[in-house]
């Protein structure tokens, strides 16, 4: 009996830049797997490499190293042509969905455009015929497919940028922060909406998110990342409810809930974690509390196993 | 500009209407600008007397019921020439506009597009262009190319497509970045159909600015190249030629300066206006935001 | 004379094609000194026309009527001169995204030497202690002085306007936002700070769409809807006896941690633009309590208790609280 392949596995992309104070590692030997029907999440903060790595795997920005598989064949080394082949299987949905839609195409046009690229021979009414239909999956109305994007509010856009990339039937969605722009109630709307369509079309998310709360609602497994590289990974509800790393477990003390009256104190440093890490060792190390002298020389690997942290004293 | 605070207005006209009334000096020179083009429109079929025809016996005649505008030093209706000369004079501003953008746009979209040494390439020649004074530059092409209305235009566009370039180049590097060129990447759309279907149509709202302006710069400069003779040359009739044609004259004989003069500053002036005007209407990005 | 900042019956009106609609629609709000009052919002709610109401900062084309008193003086309708003395010294604003409201080409030292100056008339030693107190009180040090904002982080340039804000030790601070464009981690910390900036007498009204920071910090918490507020008081009885089916409806749909797969409750509909309201209760068309009296002029004020005030003529029942986790 043959499985099919996993939709998505990355196996240690890295990805460099060169800045002003020297080179910036965004992303460090990146390494993970997402198995059909199940769904990952990429947290941290601004910096962490989060959004690097969504774009590597996305072919928009090339890897410095390591490898993109793409329903078990080789995306990232592709020439151009397998490329495009390649990208049927997967859609993306960005952070500003006002920005992400051409604002002089129509709804529908923007919708059908996938169908344009990878179905040449298509019939234009065949498209439109499509996209209407797929923005009534996503709950849009037929008022809405000669509007611009312009006239479209905020959630309205981002069910568009959502049906536009389901059109080709993708196995996996890459997902960057895609309620991070809408108001609360909105977001709920939307998200209930992914929620919905992931299991009414079995679908693998690729969730890449600051908001921990988020995370629950929508994939079963999570990565924290810091500095490039990943500190902590596993099921969700097992990392959050006993985080092994000190970075995760001030992310998680971090978020405000809705039960006043805690107080959160920290005595910690204000630092951006690409810009100010030097010197060996880990990353987090300038930040943590738990830090020990070794903490400077060796970088710590991330584990095999199911619920795996990258630090030389983890909380136990 | 339209649709938000008029959309309770059902048709076209009745929202026309409102928008006239609350932009009325624009809505004088925009029936200015049309009463100008009908006059480009119609001229021969006005019944007006031959502009060219020369008639030393009726020369320099004060402005009156036979000659509304007068007659210049040779004897030709000048009213007859100011209409006449509207044709020439928005021909040739439409001509220098769109061959300075066809030259323009191109150039400027590969540069931004491509980048690296192309990008280079094309931006230090438009430098060279650039550096030149306003007029120096039309007035040498023009004095390489010979006399005529058509060489005129020529010079003038090769002069003028650097701003064009530039413009939208810097348009194209900034919708470059944006999330729908990123998602036509993602997609798999090739380069030269996300230059063309994404890029460009996003990128042209400076250029139709800078063109709409250049409209009345235009005619001001084929004038300027008429009067020192480097544009158009008689039996045409041209505003420009007719100011120069006016030169020893006009302190005594005050219309045949003054009439073609006053035709070239309306027609500038309301082209200006008006553009200004409509620009936020042509803009689909602002439809249904207040 | 009340103390702090006591808006009432403020009111914020646009012309339009049809005539005027009112963005900010009655509103009454008051903050006392060391308080928090939170005030949440979404887009459309006019919160953040009204913090900029309090400095006299709304736009010309905006008509403005009603009262906005800091510790007595009143400042809609005071000229120019006026406001320039209240503002910074007396009140002050903060903003949500700190790497663009401090003048890049200015160092910190100098763009908060510039307010000082501007409201004592202190010598430039003089001002410059004045300053590195305001930034210690921030969190920063003195080095900071000398620092253009692209060399700070951004929680860093936060903590420096805020600095810049209470250099002149103003009574109220109006911090819209300030956390919203900050890491989670640094968002802590900065609410932090403003708690204990008001544990020091200020008064602050914190602005944000995030019930959690609300919870988290402030004492007090108004929720404004479609341009007034629906439900008020202390912070405490609103989230344990929520009244109002907006306010209940925002806590159901806020996601928090440890709820697993649960579908979140989201609220029908958009919010209406400020143009087109409906009349009656601007939120009727989203309720799904809302009944014929609801679409019929003003919606009236009800005490739930002493301190918690809701506009609706169905509030929700004390049986009825918000459920948080």
């Amino acid at each position: 009996m043959t499985t099919s392949p996993p939709p998505l596995r990355v196996d240690r992309i890295s990805k460099r830049y060169q800045a002003k104070h020297g080179t910036v590692h965004a992303l460090n030997d990146l390494s993970f797997e997402i198995r059909a029907g199940r769904s990952m999440a990429i947290v941290g903060e601004s910096g962490c490499g989060k959004t690097t790595a969504a774009y590597c795997i996305a072919g928009l920005q090339p890897v410095d190293g390591g490898t993109v598989y793409l329903a078990g064949e080789d995306f990232s080394g592709a020439s151009r042509s397998q490329q495009k082949r390649l990208r049927r299987d997967f859609g993306i949905v960005f952070q500003n969905p006002l920005s992400a839609l051409n604002p002089r195409m129509r709804i529908w046009q923007n919708v059908a455009e996938p169908l344009r690229v990878h179905e040449p021979d298509m019939v234009v009414s065949n498209r439109r015929q499509l996209a209407e239909s797929m923005l009534e999956r996503v709950g849009l109305g037929r008022q809405h497919l000669q509007a611009f994007p312009g006239e479209l509010s905020g959630g309205q856009l981002q069910r568009v940028v959502l049906a536009r990339a389901l059109i080709l039937n993708p196995k996996l969605v890459i997902l960057d922060e895609p309620t991070s722009a809408l108001d609360v109630s909105i977001q709920a709307q939307v998200l209930n909406l992914l929620q919905e369509l992931r299991d009414t079309l079995a679908l693998s998310y690729l969730f890449i998110t600051h908001n921990l709360a988020l995370v629950e609602v929508l994939t079963d497994d999570v990565m924290v990342m810091y500095a490039g590289s990943v500190v902590e990974s596993g099921p969700a509800d097992v990392v959050f409810a006993k985080p092994r790393h000190p970075y995760t477990r001030e992310l998680i003390q971090s978020i405000p809930d809705t039960s006043p009256g805690k107080q959160k104190v920290f005595r910690l440093i204000d630092v951006n974690p690409v810009q100010q890490f030097s010197g060996g060792g880990c990353a987090f190390r300038q930040r943590c509390m738990n830090a020990g002298a070794d903490c400077s020389e060796v970088v710590p690997r991330l584990e095999l196993q199911a619920h795996a942290v990258a630090c030389l004293y983890p909380i136990s | 500009m339209l649709s938000p605070t008029f959309s309770h207005l059902s048709s076209w006209p009745a929202r026309y209407v409102a928008w006239s009334r609350r932009n009325i000096f624009v809505t004088m020179c925009a029936t200015g600008f049309s009463l100008i083009v009908l006059a480009a429109l119609l001229a021969p079929f006005l019944g007006l007397p031959d502009p060219a025809k020369i008639d030393f016996s009726v020369k320099l005649l004060r402005p009156s019921s036979m000659h509304w505008f007068g007659t210049d030093a040779l004897g030709r209706d000048i009213f007859s020439g100011v209409v006449h000369g509207a044709r020439i004079s928005l021909l040739v501003a439409l001509g220098v506009v769109f061959m300075a953008a066809a030259i323009g746009i191109p150039i400027g979209l590969i540069s931004g597009y491509a980048g690296g040494w192309i990008d280079t390439f094309f931006m230090r020649i438009s430098d060279i262009f650039l550096a030149f004074p306003p007029l120096l530059l039309p007035i040498t092409l023009s004095a390489l190319l010979g006399p005529g209305l058509f060489n005129a235009t020529c010079a003038v566009a090769i002069s003028w497509f650097p701003w064009y370039a530039r413009i939208i180049r810097s348009s194209v590097l900034t919708v470059k970045s944006e999330l729908y060129v990123q998602s036509a990447r993602a997609i798999g759309t090739n380069p030269f159909s996300i230059a063309m279907r994404h890029v460009l149509p996003n990128s042209l709202s400076p250029v139709v600015v800078q063109a709409s302006l250049d409209f009345g710069f235009a005619i001001l400069t084929t004038a300027s190249l008429s009067f020192i003779g480097m544009g158009a040359v008689p039996p045409t009739v041209e505003w420009g030629l007719m100011v120069a044609s006016s030169r020893s004259v006009f302190l005594e004989y005050w219309w045949t300066a003054m009439f073609p003069g006053l035709a070239i500053f309306l027609t500038v002036f309301f082209a200006n206006v008006v553009v200004d005007g409509v620009r936020d209407s042509l803009d689909p990005k602002l439809r249904g935001q207040p | 004379m009340t103390q702090g900042l006591a808006i009432d019956n403020l009111a914020l009106e646009f012309a339009h094609g049809r005539g005027r609609a009112a963005a900010v629609n009655g509103c009454n709000l008051l903050v006392r000194p060391r308080e928090i009052l939170g005030l949440v919002g979404e887009s459309g709610s006019g919160k953040s026309l009204t913090a900029l109401a309090c400095l006299g900062l709304t736009p010309s084309s905006c008509r403005v009527s009603g009262s906005v008193r800091v510790n007595g003086d009143e400042i809609v309708g005071a000229c120019e001169a006026t406001l320039t003395n209240l503002r910074g010294r007396r009140i002050a604003m903060i903003f949500q995204n700190p790497m663009t409201a401090l003048n890049p080409y200015f160092t910190i030292g100098n763009q908060m030497l510039g307010v000082i100056r501007q409201h004592f008339s202190l010598d430039r030693s003089q001002a410059t202690q004045e300053a590195a107190a305001a930034l210690k009180q921030a969190g920063l040090t003195e080095t900071a002085l000398n620092r253009y904002p692209h060399q700070m982080s951004g929680g860093q340039l936060q903590r420096a306007m805020i600095a810049m804000a209470i250099a002149c030790k103003p009574e109220i601070l109006i911090a819209d936002e300030p956390t919203t464009a900050l890491d989670v981690t640094v968002q802590a910390r900065i609410l932090g700070l403003l708690r204990s900036l008001a544990d020091q007498g200020m008064g602050i009204l914190l602005i944000t769409h995030d019930l959690g920071v609300v919870a988290q910090v402030a004492d007090r918490v108004a929720v404004m809807y479609s341009g007034s507020i629906v439900e008020s008081g202390d912070l405490n009885q609103v989230f344990s006896a929520t009244a109002h089916p907006y306010s209940l409806g925002l806590m159901q749909a806020s996601p928090v941690m440890g709820m697993g797969r649960r579908k979140l409750q989201a609220i029908s509909g958009v919010v209406p633009d400020f143009r087109s309201r409906p009349a009656g209760c601007a939120f009727r068309d989203r309720c799904t309590q809302a009944q014929e009296v609801c679409a019929l002029g003003a919606t009236p004020y009800t005490e739930i208790s002493a301190d918690h005030q809701v506009r609706c003529h169905f509030p929700i029942g004390k049986s009825q609280g918000a459920e948080l986790t």
